[in-house]
């Protein structure tokens, strides 16, 4: 029995920790730094719009529910920009064990305080999961100002399976995510039927209906597309198998890239077609952890 | 430490299906959400608060969130719609007039009334391609004010709260 357990754990572990070289999280690690920069560079100005929301729209979410009250405006504004001067040590992997968690910390917070003034918005969810993953591996071993301190290369040679462990958990929380959203719609009033498209199509109607009312430019396509039940039946079905199948992305790298593919076209589709922007999505920043899966370990 | 660090996320992220079993009210939280968009039941109509712009020639069309407050078009949707539900559309009107006159866009030059308006409009006629019109059905209106400044303002054609069905 204890062999049998032994060979299954070995199994396991050849196929989800790899032995691989400091690389794989070190390119994660500038990718989803570099990312943060800019996401948060770009919107800095909204952010801190959204800081001098009045506070009777305040209502707090995740870490943020220890607040009764919003912080001062200031407060707020520093600690995003804290996260930026963060989110450079990260990237450049200065001092990873100390910076890389206290940036994740940071981002949190910040993106929670974001949300707690309306709406959830799924759009950070994914960059936030990561950089948690990444913030706990040594993903500043190659690639870094901690590497060329350490061993006087950016490209020590070395192998582990912690190297090549931190892309499946980057892919397992991506996966999950998606799980959860296609339960979400099974577990929803229309259940099954959410795969006829009917609810979709009405999604996409009172997206752009709510956009056109508050003043955005009106989106032709819904108007093209509207009367064609069966492509919705179609984008519906597909999207509910892509989310229910995201957890074999973990397990095989042909379906890590058959998933990456087919999420990322959807993203653009969704994009193109209701003009929803996953931002962290449509980047491929997202999908990059399963490029980037190692082989399996041979025995 | 890193791997049991990295190991109790997993549980973190799943955790939130158990909110599935509290409905489609269930209150979403960040980052370990449980991702309810699209799943909610459509239904034939959709309302939503927002500005109506008037031309002194009496037409009307939507004017831009920008003039509601910040934080992006869903944020903004939201909030109105709290604050407006809480009386004060009339407040929201005359602010966003103050706004239009003080900003002076190209685009919202011709504007000289703003009204603060919630809407229940028909999915379908708007997915079939008709016009805003056709697929109005209900107009309450919550405040209205004109834009400082321009001249030919308008009459209000009818007091905050009344609504119309078309």
């Amino acid at each position: 029995m204890s062999t049998l357990l032994h060979r299954v754990a070995d199994a396991a572990r050849r196929r989800l920790a790899p032995t691989a070289p400091p690389t794989v999280p070190a390119v994660l690690r500038i990718a989803v730094g570099g990312y943060h920069l800019w996401h948060v560079g770009r919107r800095r100005r909204l952010y801190r719009g959204v800081h001098r929301t009045a506070k009777e729209s305040f209502a707090p979410v995740g870490p943020v529910r220890v607040l009764r009250r919003p912080l001062p405006p200031v407060v707020a504004d520093a600690l995003l920009d804290a996260s930026l001067v963060t989110g450079a040590l990260v990237t450049a992997g200065v001092g990873h064990r100390v910076t890389g968690p206290l940036h994740s910390a940071l981002q949190t917070w910040n993106f929670s305080y974001r949300n707690s003034w309306s709406m959830v918005f799924h759009h950070e969810n994914g960059l936030v999961l990561h950089t948690m993953v990444l913030a706990a591996a040594p993903a500043a071993d190659a690639l870094s100002v901690d590497a060329l301190r350490r061993d006087g290369t950016l490209l020590p040679q070395r192998r582990s399976w912690m190297y090549g462990s931190t892309p499946t958990m980057m892919n397992a929380v991506t996966a999950l995510t998606y799980l959860l959203a296609g339960i979400a719609k099974l577990a929803g009033p229309d259940g099954k039927g959410w795969a006829s498209g009917e609810s979709l199509r009405g999604h996409m109607a009172v997206d752009a209906l709510r956009k056109e009312m508050l003043g955005e430019r009106a989106n032709q396509l819904v108007q093209v597309l509207g009367p064609r039940t069966g492509l919705f039946t179609v984008m519906a079905a597909g999207s509910l198998l892509l989310e229910l199948g995201a957890p074999l992305v973990v397990l095989d790298r042909r379906a890590a890239r058959l998933f990456a593919a087919g999420a990322f076209s959807m993203h653009w589709g969704i994009k193109v077609i209701m003009r929803i922007t996953f931002p962290y999505n449509l980047s491929g920043v997202l999908y990059l952890p399963m490029l980037l899966m190692p082989l399996p370990e041979r025995r | 430490m890193a791997a049991a660090l990295a190991g109790a996320l997993l549980p973190a992220v799943a955790l939130p299906a158990r909110r599935f079993a509290d409905g489609p009210d269930a209150r979403d939280s960040f980052p370990f959400s449980h991702y309810p968009m699209f799943s909610a039941r459509r239904r034939a109509h959709y309302r939503v608060t927002h500005l109506l712009g008037v031309y002194a020639d009496g037409t009307t069309r939507p004017l831009h969130h920008r003039y509601l407050g910040t934080g992006g078009l869903n944020a903004v949707r939201r909030q109105v719609h709290r604050r407006v539900r809480n009386g004060d559309g009339q407040v929201i009107a005359e602010h966003a007039a103050a706004l239009l006159a003080s900003r002076d866009r190209a685009e919202d030059r011709g504007i000289v009334e703003v009204r603060v308006v919630r809407g229940r409009y028909h999915l379908d006629a708007y997915l079939r391609g008709e016009d805003r019109e056709g697929f109005t059905r209900r107009l309450d209106l919550r405040g209205t004010a004109p834009v400082p400044g321009r001249t030919g303002a308008l009459g209000t054609t009818a007091a905050a709260g009344e609504g119309s069905d078309r």
